[in-house]
C-alpha cells in the first residue's frame, strides 16, 4: 500500500512537471535554443499569482522615485501595458486599421483591462484571485514578455554558435532572479488555499491541489497539441521546426513565426509557475534547479514532443518519489541527472523525438 | 583510425620566417602574461592588510580558473557548464588525503589534480560524444550529480557538514598567494604552449569543423579527451590550493556553478579562444565585481547580468576583440554591431 501511495505521489509530481517543461521542450524544438531562463518564467508566474491572491499585503512594495507602489497595482498595469502590446503586435487584425490603430485600441481596452479592479471594487474587496484563475492572467503578461524578449534579444542571436543564445538566455535568468529578489526578497512564498485538503480513496490519500494541477496539465497539453496540429499558426511552427529555409521558400514569415512560438511557450511556462504557487513555496533563487528538471525531462521525452514532455515527466517524478523514499533524497537529484547522461549517451533523440530544428 | 602522432613540437619544422627568435613563442607569451599579472596585482598587495592579499589571491586564482576553462571552451569549443566539478574533486582530492590519509600537501596537490583528471578521463568517454548544449548540460548534470554523491557519501567526504583541513602546520596567507600564482602561472603558460603547438592546431581544427578534422586524420576522440583531462587537471591543482588555503570544504561552495560562469563569462570578457583574453577578462570582471560588491550590494548581480548580455551583443569578441589589433572601437561600430545582429539568411 505504501508503494502504491509513492507512485501516485510520484504520478501526480510528474504531470506538474510535465506541464512545466512543455514550453521549454517547445522552445528547444522549433528554436534549437536551450532556454536557460526557464525557470525563471517558472518563478516569476509563480510569485504573480502569489500577488494575485494577496491583494491585502503590504509588505511588497517597490520604491520608486520618491514614492512607493504596491506589488499588487504593478501586476494590473503590467497586465494593461501587456494587453496593449499584444493587440498592436497580432490581435485585431479584422479591424482592418494599422499597426498604430490597433495600439490605440489596444491602449484602451489595456487601461480598462487593469482598471477594471479598481473602478469595481474599493481597496478592501479586491478578490483573492485563485491560481487556476490567475493562470490566464499571468499567461497574458508573459506572452507580450516573451514576445519583446524574443523579437528585441534572442532573433538577433539565433543564428550564431549555440554559446551565443544559450548565454543570452543566461543573462536574462540572472536579470529576472535578482530582480524578483530586490521586490521581494528571499523569503519563500506559497499561495495558501483554505478548503478541502486531500481526497481520500481507501487507504491512500491524494492532495486536492495536485491533482486538479494534474487534470489542468492534461488538458492544456491536449489544446496545445491540437493547435499545434490544425491551426495555421501551428502548421506554420511545425513547418519552421521541420526546415527552416523550405519555409521561408514558401512564403512563412520565421522571425514572426519564432516570436509566437517562444512568447506562446512562455506563457504556458508562466501559467505552470501560477498553477504550483499553491504547491511549492517559490523563491527568486529557485529557477536553475527548475530549468535543471526541465532539461532533463526533454532530453529524457524528446524535443518538442508533447506525449514525450508527459512521459518523461511521469517517469521522473515515480523514480524521484520511490529513490527519495526508499534511498535517500539527495540521491533522488543525482538520479535525474544520472538518467540525463545515459539517456543522451545512449539515445541522443529521447524517447519520442518530434519537433527538432533543422 | 589514423593516428595523429603527437610530434613534439621541436621537430615540426618551423614555418618560414618564424625562426631565430630569442626565445620561443610560448616562453614570451608567458612572460608577458606573468608581467601582466604582477604589474597589475603586485601594487595592490599591501602584505599588512588582510583584503587585499585575499583579492589578490582570489584574482590569480580567476586567472588559472578562467585560462583552464578556456582551454576546453574556448581553443576547441567544447562549452562545458559544469567544469567547476573538477575544481570541487581536486578540493575534495586534496581535503580527503590530508584529513583521512595524512598525506602531506605537496604530495596531496598533484595527487588531487590527478583525481580530477582521471574522472575526466572517465567521464570525458560518454560525454565528449555530445556535441553543442548537449554537451553543456550533460556537464551541468555530471556537476549536480557528484555534488549530491559527494555530500551523500559523509562517511568518506564529510557530506553536507564539509570537511575541515589541517591548520597545523599550514603556511602563511602570503605563500599562499605565491602558490596561487604559481599554478595560475602554470595554467597560463601550459595555454600558450597548446595554442603554439600542433595539439593547439588539432583543437582549432575541432573547433572549427570536426568532421573535416577527423577525414584530416587528426584522432578527434583522442585529442578532445587528452585536453578535456589537461584543463581537469589544472582546475583540479587550482583546486586543491584553495581547499588548503581556505581551510574548509563543503560541497555546496566548491561545486558551485556561480564558479562555472564565472570562468565563463571573464573568457566571453576578455575574448574566448585568445591566450590573453580569459587573463585580461579576470582582472577586469574580477575587480569590477569586487567595486560593485562592496559599493551596490543589492545591485551587483543584477548588474552582472545585464553586463553579460551586452557583452554578447556589443563585444562579441571580448575586449581583445573589441580594442585588440583591429584598431579602435569607436561607439558607431557599437551601433552597427547591434544593427547587423538582426537575424538574417541561413548560414
Amino acid at each position: 500500500m505504501e508503494l502504491t501511495q509513492v507512485i501516485i505521489n510520484g504520478l501526480l509530481l510528474g504531470g506538474l512537471y510535465a506541464l512545466m517543461v512543455l514550453g521549454f521542450s517547445i522552445i528547444w524544438g522549433v528554436l534549437g535554443i536551450v532556454n536557460l531562463a526557464h525557470g525563471e518564467f517558472v518563478m516569476v508566474g509563480a510569485l504573480m499569482a502569489w500577488v494575485l491572491f494577496n491583494p491585502d499585503r503590504t509588505d511588497v512594495n517597490v520604491v520608486l522615485g520618491s514614492g512607493e507602489m504596491a506589488v499588487y497595482d504593478i501586476v494590473w498595469v503590467a497586465v494593461g501595458v501587456a494587453v496593449a502590446y499584444v493587440m498592436y503586435q497580432y490581435g485585431l487584425r479584422w479591424t482592418r486599421l494599422g499597426r498604430v490603430g490597433r495600439g490605440v485600441v489596444g491602449a484602451l481596452v489595456g487601461t480598462a483591462a487593469s482598471a477594471l479592479p479598481y473602478l469595481a471594487l474599493s481597496a478592501a474587496d479586491w478578490p483573492k484571485i485563485h491560481p487556476i484563475f490567475a493562470a490566464p492572467i499571468v499567461a497574458v503578461v508573459a506572452f507580450a514578455l516573451g514576445d519583446v524578449f524574443e523579437r528585441g534579444l534572442l532573433n538577433r542571436v539565433i543564428e550564431k554558435e549555440h554559446l551565443v543564445p544559450l548565454l543570452t538566455t543566461f543573462g536574462v535568468a540572472i536579470v529576472f532572479a535578482n530582480v524578483a529578489q530586490l521586490i521581494f526578497g528571499g523569503d519563500p512564498r506559497q499561495v495558501i488555499l483554505g478548503g478541502r485538503a486531500n481526497v481520500q480513496v481507501g487507504e491512500i490519500v491524494i492532495p486536492t491541489v495536485r491533482l486538479m494541477v494534474f487534470v489542468v496539465a492534461l488538458v492544456t497539453a491536449g489544446l496545445l497539441a491540437l493547435w499545434l496540429a490544425r491551426t495555421r499558426t501551428g502548421r506554420t511552427i511545425r513547418a519552421a521546426s521541420q526546415h527552416k529555409m523550405a519555409a521561408r521558400v514558401v512564403g512563412i514569415d520565421i522571425d514572426r513565426t519564432y516570436a509566437i512560438t517562444f512568447a506562446t511557450a512562455v506563457a504556458l511556462t508562466a501559467a505552470a509557475g501560477a498553477l504550483i504557487s499553491p504547491i511549492q513555496p517559490i523563491t527568486p533563487a529557485i529557477g536553475p534547479e527548475l530549468t535543471l528538471k526541465a532539461f532533463a525531462i526533454t532530453a529524457l521525452g524528446g524535443l518538442g514532443s508533447i506525449h514525450g514532455a508527459f512521459v518523461g515527466g511521469i517517469l521522473l517524478g515515480v523514480s524521484e518519489a520511490i529513490v527519495g523514499r526508499y534511498v535517500g533524497a539527495g540521491w533522488a537529484v543525482a538520479l535525474a541527472f544520472v538518467v540525463l547522461v545515459m539517456v543522451l549517451f545512449t539515445r541522443p533523440r529521447g524517447l519520442f523525438g518530434k519537433l527538432a530544428p533543422a | 583510425m589514423p593516428a595523429a602522432a603527437p610530434t613534439p613540437v621541436t621537430s615540426t619544422p618551423a614555418p618560414p620566417g618564424a625562426d631565430r627568435r630569442l626565445l620561443p613563442t610560448w616562453l614570451k607569451s608567458a612572460l608577458v602574461a606573468g608581467l601582466i599579472v604582477f604589474v597589475v596585482v603586485y601594487p595592490s598587495l599591501d602584505f599588512t592588510t588582510g583584503y587585499r592579499l585575499r583579492f589578490a589571491t582570489f584574482l590569480a586564482m580567476w586567472i588559472g580558473l578562467a585560462s583552464s576553462w578556456n582551454l576546453l571552451g574556448g581553443y576547441t569549443g567544447y562549452v562545458d557548464f559544469g567544469h567547476v566539478v573538477f575544481f570541487g574533486l581536486g578540493a575534495y582530492g586534496v581535503g580527503m588525503l590530508m584529513v583521512k590519509s595524512d598525506f602531506p600537501f605537496w604530495l596531496a596537490l598533484p595527487a588531487g589534480g590527478v583525481a580530477a583528471a582521471a574522472f575526466a578521463l572517465v567521464i570525458g568517454v560518454p560525454t565528449l560524444r555530445l556535441r553543442g548544449p548537449y554537451f553543456s548540460i550533460a556537464m551541468l548534470g555530471m556537476l549536480v550529480a557528484v555534488r549530491e554523491i559527494v555530500r551523500s557519501l559523509s562517511s568518506i567526504t564529510g557530506g553536507g557538514s564539509g570537511l575541515s583541513l589541517p591548520i597545523v602546520g599550514a603556511p602563511t596567507y602570503e605563500s599562499f598567494f605565491y602558490l596561487m600564482a604559481a599554478v595560475a602561472g602554470l595554467v597560463v603558460a601550459v595555454s600558450a604552449w597548446v595554442r603554439r603547438s600542433q595539439f593547439g592546431l588539432q583543437l582549432a581544427a575541432i573547433r572549427e569543423d570536426e568532421i573535416a578534422a577527423s577525414m584530416k586524420g587528426i584522432n578527434v576522440a583522442g585529442v578532445k579527451i587528452r585536453v578535456f583531462a589537461l584543463s581537469a587537471f589544472l582546475t583540479g591543482l587550482l583546486g586543491g590550493v584553495n581547499a588548503y588555503w581556505v581551510g574548509y570544504i563543503v560541497p555546496q561552495q566548491v561545486f558551485l556553478e556561480a564558479y562555472t560562469v564565472q570562468m565563463i563569462m571573464m573568457g566571453l570578457v576578455g575574448g574566448l579562444g585568445t591566450l590573453g583574453g580569459p587573463v585580461l577578462g579576470a582582472i577586469v570582471l574580477y575587480w569590477l565585481q569586487q567595486t560593485l560588491w562592496a559599493n551596490f550590494l543589492d545591485w551587483h548581480q543584477l548588474s552582472l547580468g545585464l553586463l553579460l548580455i551586452a557583452l554578447i551583443y556589443l563585444m562579441p569578441q571580448g575586449l581583445l576583440g573589441a580594442f585588440g589589433r583591429r584598431g579602435v572601437y569607436s561607439v558607431r561600430r557599437l551601433v552597427e554591431t547591434w544593427v547587423t545582429s538582426r537575424s538574417g539568411d541561413d548560414r
